[in-house]
C-alpha cells in the first residue's frame, strides 16, 4: 500500500500521465504513488514516462484495472 | 647538479626557467578562456527540451492532437508551446464580439467559431452534424473535450501564443480571446522553434 493513491480509471490518453505529472509535483523524494488506470495504453505510457523523467517504476500489475507503483527518486 | 650550485649561474638559470613557465601558463590560460567561450557558445545553440507546435486549423481533429501532444510533453517535463495562426486562433476564443468591426470583418466573425465548443471537423462535418456526433462520441469514450484540454494545458504551463498579424487580418480582437493566451509574431515562434527538439505543423 502506497502513501498516495491516484485513481485514473475511465480516463483516456493523455490524462493519466498528466495527472501523474501533477501529483509528482507535490511528492517528496522517496515517496511513492499508486496509480490505478483502465487506459489501454497505460503500461507503455507509464514506462515511457518514468524513463524520460528519471523516476522509478517499482511495480506494475496488468488486469482489467492496471496498477502502477511509482517512486519519486529525483 | 653542478650548475645549480654555481653562485653566478644559479639565479640566472632560475630567472630563465621562471620566464619560460610564466609564458607557458599565460598561453594555457588564454587557451582555456578561448575554449570556455566556445563551450558557452555551443551550449547556447544546443536544443532545449522543448516541443513547438503550429496550429493553423480550427477543427476538432486538428485542435485535439495539438493540445494532447502539448499536454503530454508538459507531463514529460518538457517545455511546450502552441503557436496558433489563421483559423487556429479561433480555438482560443471564448466569445464572439461584433462591435467595432467593419462589415466584412463582422461577416467573417459570423462565419467563424466563437468558442472551442463550436469547432467543426475537417472530414464528415455535414454542416455541424458530424462535429456534434464527434463531441458526443468523445464524451461517451471519456476523451477530454477541447475546452478542457486547453484549460489543462494552461494549468501545465503550456504556452499558447496567438499570431497577432493574422488576428488583425481575420478581424479577431483580443477581447474575444480567452485569458492565459500570449500574443506574438514570427520572431516569437522562430526563437522558440530554433532550439526545440520537436516541431510540428498541424
Amino acid at each position: 500500500m502506497s502513501e498516495f493513491q491516484l485513481d485514473c480509471c475511465g480516463l483516456n490518453c493523455p490524462m493519466p500521465i498528466v495527472k501523474i505529472a501533477k501529483a509528482f509535483r507535490d511528492l517528496q523524494i522517496g515517496q511513492t504513488l499508486e496509480v490505478k488506470a483502465t487506459d489501454p495504453a497505460f503500461r507503455a505510457d507509464v514506462e515511457a514516462w518514468v524513463r524520460k523523467t528519471g523516476q522509478q517504476l517499482i511495480r506494475y500489475e496488468e488486469g482489467p484495472v492496471k496498477i502502477a507503483l511509482i517512486q519519486k527518486v529525483k | 647538479m653542478v650548475l645549480n650550485s654555481d653562485p653566478v649561474l644559479a639565479p640566472e638559470l632560475e630567472r630563465l626557467i621562471d620566464a619560460r613557465v610564466d609564458a607557458r601558463v599565460a598561453q594555457l590560460q588564454a587557451q582555456v578562456e578561448e575554449l570556455s567561450a566556445e563551450l558557452a557558445e555551443l551550449r547556447s545553440q544546443q536544443p532545449a527540451d522543448r516541443v513547438t507546435i503550429i496550429l493553423t486549423g480550427d477543427e476538432i481533429d486538428r485542435a485535439m492532437p495539438a493540445f494532447i501532444i502539448a499536454l503530454g510533453a508538459a507531463s514529460f517535463g518538457m517545455e511546450a508551446n502552441i503557436f496558433c495562426t489563421l483559423w487556429g486562433i479561433n480555438v482560443l476564443k471564448d466569445k464572439t464580439i461584433y462591435s467595432g468591426k467593419s462589415f466584412i470583418k463582422k461577416a467573417m466573425t459570423w462565419m467563424m467559431p466563437g468558442h472551442p465548443d463550436q469547432l467543426g471537423l475537417t472530414k464528415m462535418h455535414f454542416w455541424g452534424a458530424g462535429a456534434a456526433l464527434m463531441r458526443h462520441m468523445m464524451k461517451k469514450h471519456n476523451v477530454e473535450s477541447i475546452p478542457s484540454l486547453i484549460e489543462q494545458a494552461l494549468e501545465m504551463d503550456v504556452r499558447i501564443i496567438a499570431c497577432q498579424m493574422t488576428m488583425d487580418l481575420m478581424g479577431i480582437s483580443t477581447r474575444e480571446i480567452r485569458p492565459g493566451v500570449e500574443y506574438g509574431g514570427i520572431a516569437t515562434y522562430i526563437e522558440n522553434a530554433s532550439r526545440a527538439k520537436i516541431t510540428l505543423f498541424i
